[in-house]
């Protein structure tokens, strides 16, 4: 910063002219709207979760009469949320786990190394970065699965979720060619075999985008729907805290339970409110990151 | 003598040296190949069956029958239609809005972080979840939103939000909703790639504020701005959660996304349809709608390439 | 060109962003991986979690789509699990509207549980794949006795294999609040379709200033919405069975206009319950149940248990009637259908424990007394008619019962091979919604409607998909079956 840019600095907040006060309430006041437009809905589940259905559908005030923590009790009882947020935190750290360790050693060998049929591969990957066929393809992984035996148990919707990662692969891939290449020969001449050099060069030093994979794909897989919806719908007992949530609007009582519902709806968004609370930087710089995953 | 076996050793060298990279590729490869490639190898070969799943005889080879349908089936056209308007919806109030919060919170000053994690913050939450939050908002009967339109006296009977005449824009608020914030750090992103300098000298140069918008950090976003669009325009043809949870497509179809339409002939979308799935159609209408997505893909690549070279 | 663009942006915003997982690279060398050795041991945690281990106890599932008796027959399920010798251990697992769509999952996984609430639909489709248990197989001769009166020929037993035994039936009734008619100065509940529109019209000009409206109907899902309303009325007054004319043998929905047209009014903003549009069927029960709705329609097997369990409401304040028609025309009975029917999965494991949990809880009299006592629906089985005392609801509400204008209805095609049966563009419930909002012309859309459903008819016929339904000297006064 140049002495005549922070002089000029320095005259301008003497300046603050009306002009200026005008423009910075007129800038608050824009994103105070904003924020409320963006906030309101998440205040409106996690207070309503605490209200009589009563307040909920009739009218009631902003936060409720009484703090009714026997909905959460109802929810994780009667609901039985217990077994879904089990289920979608085994879920959830399965895909993660899985995404990351495949898309680590994928993308280091896409970058590092030349093999057989390399460009067809890449091709392809590319290729299916492109084609989007939508939730339809849902239905040939599963019978896929099924003809594989393993559509019962929860590895099947582990599978599914994570899915084929080309995104991933990429952007592992092109954070793996931005590492030196003579940090690899390095080692490799100290007697590293190919595991060697990346478990103790690549994989150190792409934590960053790992994180980013790991992040993401924590975050998908959490909130995940239809993929969830399709692959236990035969086996409720697999279902994740999500598909739970939408299905109650289909249960016994659930036009005179929104209560309940909310309570349920904050069980499936308070946990990944809390990893956003401890990570946000890494969500959004993760976001730029993965701006080819769209 | 010698050559053979060094060719040998060679060869074996490079055997080895393959192997082990598969083995590093092989359990993405495995997810890939499942995942990826198996299903949509699938649904071209479905393009050309009739097929009601198990439990209802074999498939029946149609030939092109199924895309002669698509061409034919005017509610999957203005599936494609609504599409378009919600996508251009989305996409014409997203982009300015993040633009312009950008703009505003791009800078290193107080409040301006927490702000950022709060517009960013509909991002990391489930679209299914909130759909229905939202669709107890907007509810025509007891909605919150209703409830304070009516007190406050701006409207005197209930609006319909999510009948036919407003379930588009009700669907393209929530969209709004939740997306802003993520084109929102596109944005900052890309400002701060912008030198500091060049934004300030032009204010030396006595340019007011919408003129630095407009002279500098517009023409100089150019390039990421190009992709921010691109990445706006093909995930609005992949939403499909939010519609799902929040309208089903309905009412009569008038929200009805393309995406929906073929998810329509594999599950039916509300629980209470009774549809009966007819995978071949379906697979034969996800193809089309794929060709669509990227027609529009490559003629936005195209377009934005011109206007580049007008610049 | 693209990609790499795209590449540098993102390495552009990896390194401006810098905060991520700390300092990338310093200590790089000497940390090594355990995230793979923790990824397997998460995975085989994972893959114990679901072996749920059950004990040496036979576990029967039973699945039901019904959600106004569930409390009932869970109760009744603790109940055996409490009670029973057997060591059987009975799971009962409530589907609700994603029944039929559970179902095919599970055929298809093999995952069908033991024993399941039959639903038309779901019993149509794997009926002739061997996946319904012949019940005869099972029943003692008492038991055949005891339910004789509820086979019926081409509905429950095909080809002398008895599928399911219906033991309460349902049918369709439009339901009105009594004390809002009264308000509007409506001596009568309405017996043509133009009287239905006047009065709800009437109801929302004279009301809607407190929040009651004329009519409803959970529209949101038009095959949900119609099934239980406009299909029924149209078959007493035109005769046919949604669309199908079984003298001559083909569809024809061109009679639908009229009634069309008096519904696009019925759901006018001058008349209808705002929101209708996005309605579901419960949301609509508890607006009923408030005091907000003038009229609806429903099944009648359902709405007394509701009003009674879920969604508490005033008997004296509602009742039922016949679903009007144009003009009151009746040309022909209008559907029946027989509920609180099981199927038993064939391929159980557990086949002769399947039927004896099913014996034991669903067919015994304390049951089925309970059942029609409770409200739950209304009892077909003679012996349980003469003994129940059934609640107020059925003693005083004459409608709530099955009567003459009801009978079992024979299926048209697209109900007899469904998936046989492909109709190109949106099926009939689909075209009804998008005439009574307006957006096609009844009389067009019709007549449109009519030939694809011919079509498609005679392609299955062609295609061997479906075959050709014709019941010789059929009456639409008098049904028969085949």
């Amino acid at each position: 910063m140049t002495e005549a840019y922070a002089q000029n600095k320095k005259m301008k907040k003497v300046h603050l002219s009306d002009k200026a006060r005008v423009a910075l309430i007129s800038k608050w006041v824009f994103l105070g709207i904003m924020i409320v437009f963006t906030l309101y809905p998440v205040i409106y589940t996690v207070l309503g979760s605490f209200k009589t259905n009563a307040e909920l559908t009739q009218g009631g005030g902003f936060f409720p009469s009484v703090w009714h923590f026997e909905n959460y009790y109802k929810a994780f009882i009667q609901a039985d949320f217990t077994k879904y947020t089990l289920n979608s935190v085994v879920v959830s750290i399965s895909v993660t786990i899985l995404a990351v360790t495949t898309t680590s050693l994928a993308g280091f060998v896409m970058a590092r190394k030349d093999f057989a049929g390399k460009k067809i591969l890449l091709a392809l990957y590319m290729s299916m970065m492109f084609v989007s066929l939508g939730s339809v393809t849902l239905y040939p992984i599963y019978e896929l699965l099924r003809a594989l035996k393993i559509n019962k148990t929860i590895f099947a919707l582990v599978i599914a979720l994570t899915g084929g990662q080309a995104t991933n692969v990429f952007l592992v891939m092109g954070f793996t060619k931005g590492i030196p290449k003579e940090l690899d020969e390095a080692a490799i001449i100290d007697g590293c075999s190919i595991y060697g050099v990346y478990s103790r060069i690549i994989l150190p030093l792409s934590k960053p985008i790992l994180a980013v994979v790991a992040l993401f794909s924590f975050r998908n897989a959490w909130n995940d729907y239809i993929t969830s919806l399709i692959m236990t719908i035969s086996i409720p007992k697999l279902q994740t805290l999500t598909v739970a949530v939408v299905q109650l609007k289909y249960s016994v009582n659930s036009a005179a339970e929104w209560h309940i519902m909310l309570a349920g709806a904050s069980i499936a968004i308070i946990p990944i409110l809390i990893v956003y609370m401890f990570s946000n930087k890494q969500f959004i710089a993760g976001l730029t990151a993965g701006a080819v995953k769209g | 003598m010698k050559e053979t076996i060094s060719r040998n050793l060679r060869i074996k060298k490079t055997l080895k040296h393959n192997l082990q990279t598969y083995s590093f590729l092989l359990p993405n490869l495995i997810l890939f190949t499942a995942c990826s490639l198996y299903p949509v190898v699938w649904t071209l070969k479905y393009v050309f069956y009739q097929y009601g799943g198990y439990g209802t005889g074999k498939p029946i080879f149609v030939g092109i029958a199924n895309l002669a349908r698509v061409f034919r089936d005017k509610v999957y056209w203005e599936s494609v239609l609504h599409t378009f308007t919600y996508g251009f919806g989305k996409v014409l109030i997203i982009i300015p809005l993040a633009f312009f919060l950008a703009f505003l919170l791009n800078q290193q000053k107080r409040g301006n972080g927490v702000t950022q994690s709060i517009m960013f913050l509909p991002t990391i939450m489930s679209s299914a979840v909130m759909g229905l939050v939202f669709y107890l908002l907007f509810n025509a009967y007891n909605g919150e939103v209703n409830k304070y339109l009516l007190e406050s006296g701006i409207i005197s009977r209930p609006v319909n939000w999510l009948g036919k005449d407003h379930a588009m824009k009700t669907l393209i608020l929530t969209a709004v909703w939740g997306g802003v914030g993520n084109y929102m750090v596109y944005f900052i992103a890309g400002i701060q790639q912008i030198s500091e300098d060049a934004i300030e000298s032009a204010r030396i140069d006595g340019a007011g504020k919408l003129q630095t918008i407009w002279y500098i950090i517009v023409p100089m976003l150019g390039p990421i701005l190009k992709i921010i669009m691109m990445l706006a325009i093909t995930s609005a043809f992949n939403d499909i959660t939010n519609v799902m949870v929040l309208t089903e497509g309905g009412p009569n179809n008038a929200t009805m996304v393309m995406s929906l339409y073929g998810y329509r002939y594999f599950f039916p979308i509300s629980a209470a349809e009774a549809t009966v799935p007819q995978y071949g159609y379906g697979a034969a209408v996800s193809v089309v709608s794929a060709a669509i997505a990227g027609v529009v893909t490559v003629i936005y690549l195209k377009v934005s390439k011109k206007l580049d070279d007008i610049y | 060109m693209r990609l790499r663009r795209i590449g540098a942006i993102t390495l552009a915003a990896l390194m401006a962003a810098g905060t991520l997982a700390g300092c990338s690279g310093k200590t790089a060398t000497t940390e090594t991986t355990n995230a793979q050795t923790t990824a397997a041991a998460e995975t085989t945690a994972a893959a114990s979690d679901t072996k749920a281990a059950s004990g040496e106890k036979t576990v029967i599932n039973i699945w039901s789509k019904d959600r106004h008796d569930a409390s009932y027959v869970q109760e009744k399920v603790d109940q055996y699990n409490k009670t029973n010798t057997d060591n059987i251990q009975v799971n009962y697992q409530l589907y609700t509207d994603n029944y039929v769509q559970a179902i095919d999952m599970a055929v298809q996984s093999g995952e069908l549980p033991d024993i399941m609430v039959q639903q038309d639909q779901m019993f149509d489709k794997y009926v002739n794949e061997g996946q319904w248990a012949n019940l005869y197989d099972f029943m003692d001769e008492d038991m055949k006795t005891y339910f004789k009166d509820v086979i019926f020929p081409g509905y429950n037993e095909l080809d002398e294999k008895l599928y399911f035994i219906p033991t309460t039936g349902t049918t369709c009734r439009l339901f009105y609040n009594k004390e809002i008619f009264e308000r509007a100065g409506i001596a009568e509940p309405p017996k043509t379709l133009e009287e239905m529109v006047a009065d709800s019209k009437l109801i929302t000009s004279k009301l809607s200033g407190e929040g009651i409206y004329g009519f409803a109907e959970n529209m949101k899902s038009a095959s949900s919405g119609l099934q239980r309303s406009l299909m029924v009325g149209l078959q007493r007054e035109t005769g046919l069975v949604n669309g199908y004319d079984f003298v001559k043998g083909e569809y024809d929905f061109t009679p639908w206009a009229e009634s069309l047209k008096l519904w696009k009014e019925l759901l006018s903003e001058d008349s209808a319950f705002p929101g209708c549009e996005s309605l579901d069927i419960d949301p609509l029960r508890t607006q009923f149940a408030a005091g907000k709705i003038g009229m609806y329609m429903s099944y009648s097997h359902a709405e007394p248990g509701v009003y009674q369990n879920q969604f508490p409401m005033d008997s004296d304040k509602w009742d039922c009637v016949p679903i009007p028609t144009v003009g009151g025309k009746t040309n022909g009975k209008q559907y029946f259908s027989g509920t609180g029917g099981y199927v038993i999965n064939a391929k159980s494991p557990n086949l002769e424990k399947a039927f004896k949990v099913y014996k034991d809880i669903f067919t015994n009299e304390d049951y089925l007394v309970g059942y029609y006592e409770g409200g739950y629906g209304v009892s077909i089985l003679p012996s349980v008619i003469a003994k129940a005392k059934p609640s107020a609801d059925f003693q005083n509400k004459k409608w709530l019962l099955i009567s003459d204008i009801d009978a079992l209805l024979p299926k048209p095609p697209h109900s007899a091979f469904a998936s046989g049966m492909v109709v190109e563009g949106e099926d009939m419930y689909k075209t009804c919604e998008s005439i009574y909002y307006g957006d096609a012309d009844p009389d067009a859309a019709l007549k449109d409607l009519t030939d694809r459903y011919n079509k498609a008819y005679q392609d299955a016929i062609k295609n061997n998909t479906g075959y050709e339904i014709k019941i010789p000297g059929y009456d639409p006064q008098n049904p028969k079956l085949q």
